[in-house]
């Protein structure tokens, strides 16, 4: 158990959980509730519904206005587990848009809407993470059973689909257009197959002009505290020029009801969450719904994972035991028709130091700053060729130690691993613990 | 280094490099027989989804392409399996600084490794993440790191998504010959080396250190007026 820095909220009390989440604690005046006690009796629902409600685990990104209104309302459900990413920290205007007070301006937007969750709802594990949800590893949504996405950021949105599609995630997504005074919630089902469309299928060329507008990196965002690189692959966006939600405050909650009750419908009613967009509008009073579709030339990668089980930890794991689990051969055609991204590693081949800039093998996995020693002859740390370092290594390039476990070729600690063989991408987790079953 | 894909050197193709000629229209010109050669083998090894794999080979074109019209750019190795990646060359005025040197020293040529990820497709990267200087050492620039064997170079704040691999090269042909310059460490934009900003603050009257553009021969050795 540890206080959290004073800079998010001091009072909080948390321990570290898997992907860089913190789980929020229960205060010491925390008052357990039963869930169940105000549940109406759904008509002609004979699902249980609080016990399904009790064992739902839900991934939010975002929790400004919208987000947060959803985070509240699912803590009052009584959930098992709620995920909340967001990096942003509340301003004064965000009184205006916000389920906050005064004292919560300056902190971190995702310890305060999770601290409140957690004393609403004790029972329901908080877990929350103040940072970009890029820099989130992509396993962090495997066991989450829907992933909710209340962000206007375009990068946020388009990554956010491309996980969801990754892993088969159901992905709700609730925005507004405030001018208009309209409440929107788009779902994606991922149900698999070819016609499943993510939030980008349906960007024209100014949205891609826009994302690339809201994301800046600055020089010095590139640099860390010891004024050293950080590697692409950890890299930190410096800001987000986003512009702030326009909104009312009802029209945000209107939006965070919405989705909700299409949850509601996708649980009790079994109604499919089919790719669509479901709209209120709130100066005709009508809401219309309508079907969203594949764009099959959308830019980004549908791919979708499968997940084969290991039964060694990854650190222990060999590439040749990957290929295997991934029904691959090992064979010369095999090889060259395979990647391997380990998330926090880079595969380099050779580095140079100081003294000659003659290249040194390195041949193993290396993190940031992507060093790798001293040089036996001048002593000199040995920087990574970036053009024989690889993020995505070729499996063609492990040849030689393919029956090798990869803690021996540097990659430890490991949470997930992704294998390309040809079209079809594997990904792999350690073995699940009794708890994650 | 394994697996590493060499290219051999290529005559330039007849295509003179005042031929009006636009980025767009790279994918439309043809390689010399020796270098489509090139091409169809280092393509055969591309790998992943359809939409990547064919992105990479248009980059690998055009960049070759680049390569027969632009003398002073050269593309050493091309490794386009998974993220594209290449090692270039370019003959410009490159400012170094090493140490105990009392003024600039200026390198005739520039060697980069790009790496260009799949990510570029649908995200907008950071403007270091593409380019490192390999040679020469000590490139004294406001947008470079400085010291250490690699070198990184920050092409701006923003990039667009899909950005292409030949704009990277004119981006940093223009950076390396301070034709863009960003020398103010209060910028948003910020600097890589704060005392690279200052010393061309004092030094403005060395900026450009090239008015040629990239597929001018003015400054080429051999060239004439």
């Amino acid at each position: 158990m540890k206080p959290n820095p004073d800079r998010v909220c001091s009072q909080i009390e948390s321990i570290e959980a898997q992907f860089g989440f913190e789980e929020i604690l229960a205060g010491p005046n925390a008052v357990s509730v039963d869930p169940q006690d105000r549940l109406p009796r759904f008509h002609d629902v004979r699902l249980p519904v609080g016990e399904i409600l009790s064992g739902l685990s839900i991934f939010l990104v975002g929790s400004g206005s919208i987000g947060m209104d959803i985070a509240e309302r699912l803590a009052r459900l009584g959930i098992k587990n709620l995920f909340i990413v967001d990096g942003g920290h509340f301003k004064d205007a965000s009184l205006l848009t916000h389920s906050v007070l005064p004292d919560d301006i300056g902190k971190s937007k995702a310890w305060i809407v999770g601290a409140r969750c957690k004393a609403i709802s004790p029972q329901t594990r908080v877990f929350v993470y103040d940072s970009a949800f890029e820099e989130l590893a992509e396993a962090a949504i495997a066991d989450s059973d829907f992933v909710f996405l209340a962000s206007d950021n375009l990068a946020v949105e388009v990554e956010a689909g491309r996980r969801c599609t990754a892993f088969q995630k159901p992905l709700l997504q609730a925005s507004l257009a405030g001018e208009v005074l309209v409440a929107q919630v788009r779902t994606f089902g991922n149900n698999g197959g070819d016609a499943q469309a993510c939030p980008a299928c349906q960007y024209n060329d100014r949205e891609w002009e826009l994302l690339a507008h809201q994301t800046r990196y600055s020089c010095e965002g590139a640099l860390n505290e010891d004024g050293a690189f950080i590697s692409p692959s950890t890299r930190k966006k410096t800001r987000d020029a986003v512009p702030p939600t326009m909104s009312v405050s009802f029209l945000c909650s209107m939006a965070a009801n919405l989705l909700l009750t299409g949850l509601f419908r996708h649980l009790f009613i079994k109604e499919s969450i089919e790719d669509q967009v479901a709209e209120f509008a709130g100066f005709t009073l009508r809401s219309t719904v309508s079907p969203l579709y594949r764009n099959p030339e959308c830019r980004c990668d549908h791919t979708i994972y499968e997940r084969p089980e290991l039964a060694s930890p990854l650190h222990k794991t060999s590439g040749k035991e990957l290929l295997l689990a991934a029904g691959s051969g090992v064979d010369p055609l095999a090889l060259e028709s395979a990647s391997l991204t380990i998330a926090g590693y880079q595969w380099a081949e050779t580095g140079t130091c100081g003294c000659s800039h003659q290249p040194s093998k390195i041949r193993r996995f290396v993190s940031p700053p992507l060093t790798a020693g001293p040089c036996v002859a001048c002593g000199d740390i040995i920087h990574a060729n970036p053009f024989a370092t690889f993020d995505r290594v070729p499996v063609s390039n492990l040849a030689d130690f393919l029956d090798r476990p990869l803690d021996e070729l540097g990659a430890k600690g490991l949470d997930s691993v992704l294998l390309r063989v040809g079209e079809n991408v594997f990904h792999f987790e350690n073995p699940r613990t009794e708890f994650q079953k | 280094m394994t697996n590493e894909i060499e290219f051999d050197p290529i005559e330039f193709s007849e295509i003179p490099a005042s031929a009006s000629v636009g980025l767009d229209d790279l994918s439309e010109i043809e390689l010399s027989p020796p270098t489509q050669s090139f091409y169809d083998r280092i393509t055969e090894k591309v790998q992943g989804p359809a939409v990547w794999a064919s992105r990479k080979r248009r980059e690998v074109h055009d960049l070759l392409v680049l390569s027969e019209m632009a003398p002073r750019f050269h593309v050493d190795v091309l490794d386009p399996r998974v993220d594209l990646k290449a090692l270039l060359r370019i003959q410009c005025p490159v400012p170094c600084l090493p140490p105990g040197s009392e003024g600039l020293i200026i390198a005739s040529e520039v060697v980069l490794a790009l790496s260009y990820p799949q990510e570029v497709l649908h995200q907008s990267l950071p403007g270091y993440g593409f380019l490192n200087i390999l040679s020469p050492g000590d490139v004294w620039l406001a947008n470079t790191t400085f010291g250490g064997p690699v070198q990184k170079v920050c092409l701006g704040v923003t990039m667009p998504v899909g950005i292409r691999t030949v704009e990277l090269l004119l981006a940093v042909y223009g950076a390396i010959t301070l034709q863009t310059v960003q020398i103010d460490e209060e910028d948003r934009a910020g600097v890589f080396n704060t005392e690279a900003a200052r010393y061309y603050q004092q030094r403005k009257d060395i900026i450009p250190l090239s008015r040629v553009p990239f597929l001018g021969t003015a400054d080429l050795e051999g060239a004439t007026p």
